[in-house]
């Protein structure tokens, strides 16, 4: 446990978060789009975070309970996904990319993303980073205040 | 032999066990543990140890300050901030660190 472990997991922890802002922001940005170059409308995508291992990693089977890491080093994203919810479906058979034959006919796809879960995901994500700035602060608080001992 | 010291939880030799960490045959990056298990030969060679560290603490700030006015699009703004602080409470405790040694100096000195 060194001097600074807890404000590198807080700042692991306010990487992910911006990341996970602009995934939103692209989201919300794109909320209407129904070409992309792949061919498509766009397709709502999300963040998979999990926590980040200790980078020294023992291969021996029974270490002692020492040096078995307890404390966890913060968050990392795994990968950016796309949700495979279904497109939503409009009708306007005056749009160019409307669909031109089949059950379907005159139906536009409209991604599959909905507003005001964007929204609240984008508080969910403010109120972490504010969280996380917090406890940077505090962490600094804290040292402060051990170097008042003895003085 | 070896491995009995390993095993007992109380007693850990620090160089055995940082041998079974850096050989590179047991992990596949080439990442080391921590070189300083906490056996520095003199006070002298300790003392420029942290301030070496406190230091590569300080010139990293300032990258961290010149990447951010050269390309902003590159670093993270609360990188940047976490930074500076990590500089500014490392000199503090060297701060604190050399009012204390020399106070003991003093006493020392004042001992007749």
């Amino acid at each position: 446990m060194g001097m600074f472990t807890a404000i590198n997991t807080s700042a692991s922890g306010l990487t992910a978060q911006r990341l996970r802002m602009d995934v939103i922001a692209n989201n919300i940005a794109n909320a209407n789009t129904t070409r992309t170059p792949e061919g498509g409308p766009y397709r709502r995508k999300r963040v998979i975070l999990m926590p980040t291992d200790s980078k020294v990693k023992y291969k021996l089977k029974f270490l002692p309970r020492k040096f078995r890491p307890v404390i966890g080093r913060g968050v990392r994203v795994l990968r950016i996904e796309e949700d495979n919810a279904p497109f939503r479906l409009v009708y306007d058979p005056t749009h160019p990319d409307a669909i031109k034959s089949g059950p379907k006919k005159g139906y536009v796809q409209m991604p599959n993303v909905n507003i005001v879960t964007e929204m609240v995901d984008m508080i969910s994500a403010s109120r972490s980073y504010e969280a996380n700035v917090a406890m940077v602060d505090h962490s600094k608080t804290i040292f402060n205040a051990a170097l008042e001992i003895g003085r | 032999m070896i491995k009995m010291k390993i095993f007992s939880s109380t007693e850990v030799i620090g160089d055995i066990v940082k041998l079974k960490a850096t050989n590179p045959k047991h992990f596949k990056d080439v990442m080391r543990a921590e070189d300083d298990d906490g056996v520095e030969k003199s006070f002298g060679a300790l003392l420029k140890n942290a301030l070496k560290k406190v230091n590569d603490l300080q010139i990293k700030s300032d990258e961290m300050t010149t990447k951010m006015i050269v390309s902003p699009d590159e670093v993270n703004i609360h990188d940047v901030m976490i930074a500076a602080q990590k500089a500014q409470l490392s000199l503090n405790f060297v701060k604190a660190i050399r009012d204390r040694v020399i106070r003991a100096y003093q006493e020392i000195m004042n001992m007749r």
